[in-house]
């Protein structure tokens, strides 16, 4: 589910894109399906519904979901390819982001290697996998 | 946007102590604006002077378009004000308490203020010097809601609050401003609680409005840039736009607001970089950048 | 507004269920103490705890919401905070009003009536009905709204400090003697409620300091406001009042007879700062014109104008009802458009001297007592006390030209009077018996009587009379029946003696009244006239020539008698010359009173301010005989002047019958004296001539109400013509 972290250095209505977006990806909302109402969403999660209003705007913007008058926000069916492709993209950035760190906490390669093998090895495991992911 | 509250030029001093220097903004219908600041500078006096308890030596305010000091009766039926000190009386009950303020208001909803007080749990026969700090000031936030206000004006709404109960506030807020449309200002020294709240953020600090700007904005363009240099520096070069800097050995690290890739080139240009990394800051660091390091008087 | 008055009830009832609870207990108790009476319930419920009970609830209005914290709560109410504090305010006086109708019906329970309450002499003000049940609640609701704004104690003491500073101020300035109470009142209750009022409107709440201070400083322009309100009122009603015309003139006349200074009835047209709507009002009347105009101010008494008349003493008196009164001596100086200069306070005047000192008594209090002190007063030298007496023991003082000195009577019956001199006030060497009062002087003797004083018309009362030469020698005077009264002395030594009948009848007249003189000399003495039924009153003419006497019974007649026609005294043993000395009447007595009134009852204060005609003084002419009351007039049928009693209205006969059994001379035996003239009548028109003025030369003035007008008339007695000169304008 969206969840929204106030204490991130990120501004809420990304967050809330994001988190979307993510779920879109994950296939948890599916082509049209409805998108709760800016109302709802926001009781649910306790946030100004200017900001989830605005994050819909964003939404729509970027195409990932359209408008239908008087019915509510619905995610837009797009290519799978454009999906996948975007998610590597956004995978490659958030490498980019882990290596970042690893770097500064001074990880040489090798270690970073050896880290991400024992990861994708434990993948065959299952949920626990991904929840460490 | 519309002008529903708006004030320029307030300034107010206590004795030769000035509190508020000058400062002015508008708010539109429906914002929910969070106005921040340490222990002592000054909010409690704005939220007073907005609502017509106090008079500014100079400047205007104007709430729906009313000055608060001319027109405190029509201003006080449609604004509600819950600070942070209880000052009910107290031999009083929610019942009574009904009783006393039900005929001020016009607009007067009682179904209203009995779903609030069971929504927060508030017990309505209870007298208010028997009830707990957070059942009063949910109380206090219920007695204004009923009246149905266009405008909420709170001080320190969650103050000294255990998270139950803060949770509870927040629910209701949420509802008001999704069910009632209300345009909320609100002031706190405590900045996460309402960073999912709040859609525009002013600082206050030393009389003025340093920060007068939507909280997406101020999260985007406030930016700490962290390098590591080849040699130690002493210190970072003052600039305008840093608001706070540190060095320490080969690791400068610098605050930047208004955020620009250039500004930032400008300013590591100084040395010779290493390594640069550029990260945000969690609303409460940026609250900090801002205000840290100078005193406020209270 | 409704709502919190609603609340304010909510807050009070129990207190004030307590409240009543405590009068109820109290009266329980006292009566069970048994010192319930009207007296003690009333200042027990109305005069101590009403009051107190009721300005808690007055102060707590505002300081109660300050101690509760609800303060900005109450100011941030969508509710003006003209209406807060007007919802208080009323709250306040229905409280009060509830409170004392609960006891009012306690008392009534227990037995008590809403009587004004008298301690003794102490009739404070207070203690009345009115005041008590509005004067002082509304007065501690004022106080205590007032007070509610003072939220530090620091505040309290402030106002303290500023009201102790301006009741000092007051009393030192005397900016309130004799104020009226009403308005006083009035203006200090509206100061309370007003600065109350715009304090809490636009003062800042949220400073109890600020609030204070700003409290305390609209007060103290309020009470500059007020100031000024009763300076302008003061001012405004000084030149407001209406002038009376008088029925008598009762004053002093100027030595050469054209002014006279005295007082009249005044009403204030306004409403005034003075607790009397009216009061007695200085005058000055030009006798040639008849133009009155008001002398001093409106609360200042006429006294006695100097020889020339170029000054007037006058009283300047304040009373304020049940707490004070004062009177101060006032010396106007009339050729200086009457600056006032102050002689002393708490003084009354006596008589001028020859070179117009007056002399006076001061009265003060020290240790309790009421002390006397004479002193002479002149406006170039100022007080030079005399002598001290404390005020019980000694009546007086009357001059005694013989001596050149003053006669103080010892009010003790044992005491003698004493005589001391006019000018270092030392007592001279001359012994006086107890009692002794001076009846009448001569040029060459001072006549004195002793009175034995027997009830109103008493046969038993008697005088005992003796006369004093002027080296102190003794001699009786038994020709001088007891019940004599010496009237006047002629010029040439002789006394004009009135003698009344001791029988009585209607209203206390005497059956018999017979005018003679009598010579001190020689005991010669001589009948003028006899009246019969009728009061008969004398005014001796200046140069002795003749006497007017106003014949009071169911109406008044006026008649005279002209001594000028008198044979010569029958006495064998009349060694006078015949001569009539001159009469120097300007010794002691530079100002006549040649204004014959009969003082009335009880006016003490008049009484010994007037100074006495050539050579009688008043009050001592008619030891211990207290003047006869002024008897009511009526319109003689046909407008002719009957002396009551009297069938025939024949004029030019003498009204006389034979003289009552009881001897009034040592006549020979063998035959009445008849007496010497016959009383001529004067015509004036109407019944309302109440005053004399008598002048040389056979001429005499009349003074009085004909109508609604106060008329002069001047009549020549010898060719008995009489004509109207003037009427009275102010």
């Amino acid at each position: 589910m969206i969840k929204v972290d106030e204490t991130a250095p990120v501004p809420i209505y990304v967050q809330i894109v994001q988190g979307f977006k993510r779920e879109i990806l994950r296939g948890v909302f599916g082509p049209d399906h409805r998108l709760p109402s800016i109302r709802d969403l926001a009781v649910e999660l306790k946030v100004n519904p200017n900001t989830i209003a605005k994050a819909y705007q964003e939404m729509e913007t970027q195409g990932i979901i359209y408008f239908k008058r008087g019915q509510g926000a619905f995610v837009a069916p797009g290519t799978e390819e454009e999906r996948m492709k975007e998610a590597r993209t956004e995978i490659k950035r958030l490498f980019g982001e882990i290596l970042a760190i690893a770097r500064s906490l001074n990880l040489t390669d090798e270690q970073l290697q050896s880290l991400l093998n024992d990861l994708l090895a434990g993948r065959t495991h299952g949920p626990k996998a991904r929840k460490e992911a | 946007m519309d002008n529903t509250i708006a004030f320029t030029g307030l300034t107010k001093s206590f004795g030769r102590l000035p509190v508020l220097r000058q400062v002015g903004t508008t708010i539109g219908s429906g914002q929910v604006v969070g106005l921040f600041g340490r222990n002592g500078a000054g909010k409690t006096t704005l939220m007073r002077i907005l609502y017509g308890m106090i008079g500014p030596d100079a400047g205007q305010a104007s709430l729906l378009g009313l000055d608060p000091q001319a027109h405190p009766v029509e201003v006080r039926q449609r604004v509600g004000l819950v600070s942070e000190e209880c000052h009910l009386y107290p031999w009083m009950d929610a019942n009574a308490l009904e009783t006393f303020l039900a005929p001020l208001y016009p607009k007067w909803d009682r179904e209203l203020f009995r779903r609030h007080l069971a929504s927060m749990e508030v017990p309505p026969d209870r007298r208010v010097d028997a009830l707990s700090r957070g059942t009063k000031r949910k109380l206090m936030l219920s007695l204004a809601l009923a009246a149905q206000p266009e405008v909420l004006l709170l001080d320190e709404p969650l103050g000294g609050l255990d998270a139950v109960v803060r949770e509870q506030i927040v629910t209701t807020l949420i509802h008001s401003l999704t069910d009632h449309g209300v345009t909320i200002f609100l002031s706190t020294h405590e900045i996460e609680q309402f960073a999912k709240v709040c859609d525009r953020v002013i600082i206050l600090s030393h009389g003025g409005f340093l920060v007068d700007r939507e909280t997406a904005a101020l999260t985007d363009q406030v930016r700490r840039v962290t390098a590591t240099l080849e040699h130690p520096v002493e210190a970072v070069p003052a600039h305008p736009q840093i608001l706070s800097a540190r060095a320490h050995g080969t690791q400068v690290e610098f605050v930047l607001n208004g955020f620009t890739q250039e500004t930032a080139d400008a300013i590591l240009a100084n040395w010779k970089v290493r390594e640069v990394a550029v990260s945000g800051l969690t609303l409460p660091e940026i609250f900090i950048a801002f205000t840290a390091g100078k005193e406020e008087v209270s | 507004m409704m709502s919190i008055l609603y609340k304010e009830y909510l807050e009070h009832r129990l207190f004030f269920l307590l409240m009543v609870l405590t009068g109820l207990g109290s009266l329980v108790i006292a009566r069970w103490a048994r010192v319930l009476d009207n007296g003690t319930g009333i200042v027990l419920l109305f005069l101590l705890e009403a009051p107190i009970l009721t300005y808690v609830v007055a102060h707590q209005a505002v300081f109660r919401e300050f101690q509760q914290g609800t303060l900005p709560f109450l100011a941030g109410l969508p509710l003006g905070r003209s209406r807060v504090w007007l919802a208080k305010a009323l709250f306040a006086g229905l409280f009060a009003a509830a409170l004392y109708l609960a006891f009012a019906l306690l008392g009534t329970a227990f037995g008590l009536t809403l009587e004004p309450i008298r301690f003794d002499r102490l009739d404070l003000f207070v203690f009345r009905n009115a005041m008590a049940l509005c004067g002082i609640p509304v007065l501690v609701v004022a106080v205590g709204l007032f007070t509610t704004l003072l939220l530090p104690e620091g505040g309290a003491l402030l106002a303290i400090v500023f009201t102790a500073t301006t009741a000092l101020v007051g009393y030192a300035t005397h900016a309130l003697a004799g104020m009226n109470l009403l308005l006083l009142e009035v203006l200090v209750v509206v100061a309370l409620l007003a600065t109350s009022w715009y304090t809490f409107v636009t003062g800042n709440l949220f400073s109890a300091w600020r609030l204070a201070l700003r409290a305390v400083l609209v007060l103290a322009a309020c009470v500059a406001a007020g100031t000024l309100l009763w300076v302008g009122i003061d001012t405004l009603a000084e030149g407001a009042v209406r002038l009376e015309i008088p029925e008598q003139l009762r004053g002093s006349v100027t030595e050469d007879g054209r002014r006279f200074f005295g007082q009249v009835s005044a009403t204030a047209a306004l409403w005034d700062t003075i607790p009397a709507d009216s009061y007695q009002r200085a005058v000055e009347i030009d006798l040639a014109t008849g133009r009155g105009r008001p002398v001093a101010r409106r609360t200042t008494a006429a006294g006695m104008p100097t020889r020339d008349g170029r000054g007037l003493f006058a009283y300047d008196p304040w009373v304020w009802p049940g707490v004070a009164a004062r009177q101060d001596l006032l010396f106007l100086d009339l050729a200086d458009g009457g600056r006032e200069r102050r002689v002393d306070r708490e003084a009354v005047p006596h008589f001028l001297l020859p070179d117009d000192t007056l002399l006076y008594t001061r009265f003060s209090t020290p240790g309790g007592h009421s002390l006397s002190e004479i002193c002479r007063w002149s406006p170039a030298r100022g007080t030079h006390p005399l002598t001290a007496f404390p005020t019980r023991e000694f009546r007086g003082p009357w001059p005694v030209r013989l001596f050149s000195a003053m006669l103080l009577v010892a009010r003790e019956g044992k005491t003698p009077s004493r005589l001391l001199s006019l000018a270092d006030g030392a007592l001279l060497p001359i012994p006086l018996p107890p009692g002794a009062t001076l009846a009448a002087e001569t040029s060459r003797f001072a006549v004195f009587g002793i009175h034995r004083s027997g009830r109103l018309w008493n046969t038993s009362a008697g005088t005992t009379w003796f006369a004093l030469d002027a080296s102190g020698t003794r001699r009786d005077l038994p020709g001088l029946p007891p019940q004599a009264e010496l009237r006047g002395t002629l010029p040439d030594g002789r006394l004009l003696v009135r003698t009344e009948s001791a029988e009585r009848v209607a209203m206390g007249r005497p059956r018999t009244t017979t005018l003679s003189t009598y010579r001190v000399e020689d005991g010669a003495s001589q009948t003028l006239a006899v009246f019969q039924d009728v009061t008969v009153v004398t005014h001796l003419a200046p140069d002795g020539g003749y006497v007017v006497c106003e014949l009071v019974a169911e109406n008044r007649a006026w008649t005279w008698l002209d001594l000028a026609a008198l044979p010569p005294a029958g006495s064998a043993n009349d060694r006078e010359s015949g001569h009539a000395a001159p009469l120097s009447g300007s010794t002691v007595t530079p100002a006549k009173d040649l204004v014959g009134n009969r003082p009335a009852g009880g006016d003490q204060a008049a009484t010994e301010s007037r100074l006495p005609s050539g050579g009688q003084p008043t009050g001592a002419g008619q030891p211990g005989n207290p003047d006869q009351p002024a008897t009511h007039r009526q319109l003689a049928p046909g407008g002719q002047l009957v002396p009551g009693g009297q069938a025939a209205p024949e004029p030019a006969t003498t009204p006389v019958t034979t003289p009552p059994a009881t001897a009034l001379f040592p006549a020979p035996v063998t035959g009445e004296p008849a007496p010497a003239l016959s009383p001529t009548p004067i015509r004036l028109p109407g019944d309302g001539f109440r005053t004399v003025i008598c002048r040389p030369g056979h001429q005499a003035l009349f003074y009085g109400k004909v109508g609604a007008a106060g008329e002069l008339w001047e009549a020549d007695l010898r060719q008995g013509s009489t004509r109207r000169r003037w009427a009275l304008t102010f």
